[in-house]
């Protein structure tokens, strides 16, 4: 079992908050420290001002989407891992602007915290 | 110079683009009221997916806190609902939160620059109430709400406002938009109904009053009240010509046969041969010419074996095209649905021939049922305008000939009118047919006997009871 470090900042860029709260709740309890934005510029600017260790974006939201806060993440350099959490079907995604994973909502609550386990220790191991 | 048309969107159901006679304005603003559950988010749904189909770009935007993908799984549900438009011609979005933080500015900020960055062309503002929960003063609201259509106008962005409040014609919010629905839940007895109602729409006429939906996996489906939607053109009139009703007694009779376009309403109490002598009707049909029968009480199997047990091969007719058996059990229907459906099987079939058994049926499940004549009125019309020859059925509570016959406003929404009743001579039950009407026109006014034999209605004594068997047939 792997040990998780209480110190990994997880940044939720999630509009509804009937996704966000549970989310953040369910992370707070496998022992990461958790911070929310309520739209793709917000996590945009949390993300280039004070890099998370690890991001879950959704994907349609207000000022701006999922997909392109990533690739603006990306385009600054920031190789953090980063999941996609939404609704849209993986197949109407256009080619992959840089996020590590997908994962459909609704979403499995364990394999959601196994991916992120996973992810962080990939990025431990570089 | 023809005044220019405004430009109108479906509102992905036919019913309700009817009764708002093509769908919603473009770059207009409406409410879209009705309690939980009404189908104000269906409806919407319905509406932005049918848009981004047609090469619109719509936008859902919530002040509810709930999970677009939980409303998403039960869209999935619905027949229009399309993965492939999404999220690029149709985006879903909340902003709870903006509201919550920032208010109505906030949100009047973020309504804006949204449909500007994803170029909305109708965007859906879902918990509208939420809006006005936010603020203390009725002012405020209203300056939103103004704002709100400002924005929609400028955008050329059709913009649906939905809220479970239930205004008063008068409230500010209906003065400021282009148009308001309303969705009801009713009640009639233990029966549930939905109706819809547009109160308004600027810029355009509407078919007014109550018409009746329907939610199913199909989606919202709207009847517009089929009494509204009569042309005021005028009708074509009574043709001279006349079809034969497949019993050369009663052609006789009516002077040579049915009037072509004409609605016949034929009476009687139970067993006195209705049924018998519309399927009679019915076997006249022919591929070129066919015909519809619309039953409430026996299935078409029941019908066909009935029809053979009389020498009629309904089976054959059914399988040359010639015949369509509609069957509605008369439960919870929606009346105009049934209108609708005969209307789209006459004008798709090119049907000449109607036997509708059982008006009561169409009767009970009308609400109010004193909607029944004007409801008949407005389809013996259109099947006038459509060169359909009608016959429907209606039952007598009494056996032997009455003083005076019930429902006299059915009749005088009638063409032709036949009674069947019978006769007690002899200790011996007896059928006769009569006559009572036949507009425009001279016929038999005598009551004639008749039987039901091998071979269906016949004119005269049975001859089984003539030769004092006793039997019947």
């Amino acid at each position: 079992m792997q040990v998780r470090n209480a110190m990994h900042r997880i940044l939720i860029v999630e509009d509804e908050a009937l996704v966000a709260m549970p989310l953040s709740y369910a992370l707070e309890e496998a022992g990461y420290h958790v911070a929310i934005a309520s739209d793709g510029r917000e996590g945009l600017e949390r993300a280039l001002e004070q890099p998370p260790d690890l991001i879950i974006t959704d994907y349609m939201m207000p000022r701006m989407h999922g997909l392109e806060m990533i690739q603006r993440i990306r385009k600054a350099g920031i190789t953090i891992p980063i999941i996609l959490l939404t609704a849209v079907p993986e197949g109407n995604l256009p080619v992959n602007p840089g996020h590590n994973c997908f994962l459909s909502k609704p979403y499995d609550e364990q394999r959601l915290l196994d991916l992120v386990s996973e992810l962080l220790d990939v990025e431990a191991r570089k | 110079m023809p005044k220019e048309r405004l430009e109108r969107y479906s509102t992905g159901t036919d019913g309700l683009d009817a009764i708002l006679q093509g769908g919603f304005v473009r770059g207009s603003a409406y409410i879209v009221q009705g309690p939980p559950g009404a189908g104000k988010t269906i409806l919407a749904n319905q509406f932005c997916f049918g848009h981004a189909r047609t090469g619109g770009r719509a936008l859902y935007i919530s002040l509810l806190a709930e999970s677009h993908h939980r409303m998403l799984d039960y869209m999935r549900e619905l027949a229009f609902f399309d993965e492939s438009v999404i999220p690029d011609r149709l985006s879903y979005v909340s902003a709870f939160n903006t509201l919550h933080q920032d208010g109505l500015s906030g949100l009047m900020k973020l309504v804006y620059a949204e449909i500007r960055r994803q170029s909305a062309t109708a965007v859906v503002l879902d918990g509208v109430f939420a809006a006005r929960a936010s603020t203390d003063t009725d002012h405020d609201y209203r300056r939103f709400i103004h704002e709100l259509r400002g924005i929609a106008n400028a955008a050329d962005c059709t913009l649906l406002l939905l809220t479970h409040q239930n205004h008063d014609p008068a409230s500010p919010e209906h003065t400021m938009v282009d148009g308001w629905i309303s969705l009801q839940d009713e009640m009639r007895g233990f029966m549930a109904y939905r109706t819809l109602q547009v109160y308004k729409q600027r810029g355009g006429s509407m078919l007014r009053g109550k018409h009746s939906f329907r939610i199913s996996d199909a989606g919202l489906q709207v009847f517009p009240r089929l009494e509204t939607t009569l042309s005021r053109t005028p009708r074509a009139d009574l043709a001279t010509s006349r079809i034969n009703s497949g019993i050369p007694g009663l052609d006789l009779m009516l002077n040579g046969g049915v009037p072509v376009n004409s609605a016949t309403l034929v009476m009687g109490p139970t067993g006195s041969g209705k049924t018998t002598l519309g399927l009679h009707f019915l076997a006249g049909a022919t591929p070129a010419e066919p015909a519809l029968m619309l039953s409430f009480y026996e299935t078409p199997m029941r019908i066909c074996v009935k029809a053979k047990e009389i020498g009629i091969d309904c089976d054959r007719l059914i399988g040359t095209g010639a015949l369509e058996i509609l069957w509605y059990p008369p439960t919870e229907n929606i009346v105009d649905e049934i209108g609708h459906v005969l209307l789209e099987q006459v004008r798709s079939r090119r049907v000449k021939r109607l036997f509708v058994d059982g008006v009561v049926a169409l009767r009970d499940s009308l609400v109010p049922s004193e909607r029944l004549p004007g409801f008949l009125n407005a389809l013996n019309n259109h099947f006038r305008d459509l060169g359909v020859t009608s016959i429907y059925t209606s039952e007598l509570r009494q056996v032997f000939l009455p003083d005076k016959l019930p429902s006299d406003e059915i009749s005088a929404m009638i063409d032709n009118l036949l009674v069947l009743n019978y006769t007690l001579q002899d200790d011996l039950l007896r059928r006769r047919l009569s006559v009572l009407k036949l507009r425009d026109s001279s016929f038999d006014t005598r009551s004639r006997e008749i039987y039901i034999g091998e071979t269906g209605l016949n004119f005269g004594a049975n001859p089984k009871l003539s030769a004092g068997t006793g039997a019947s047939a």
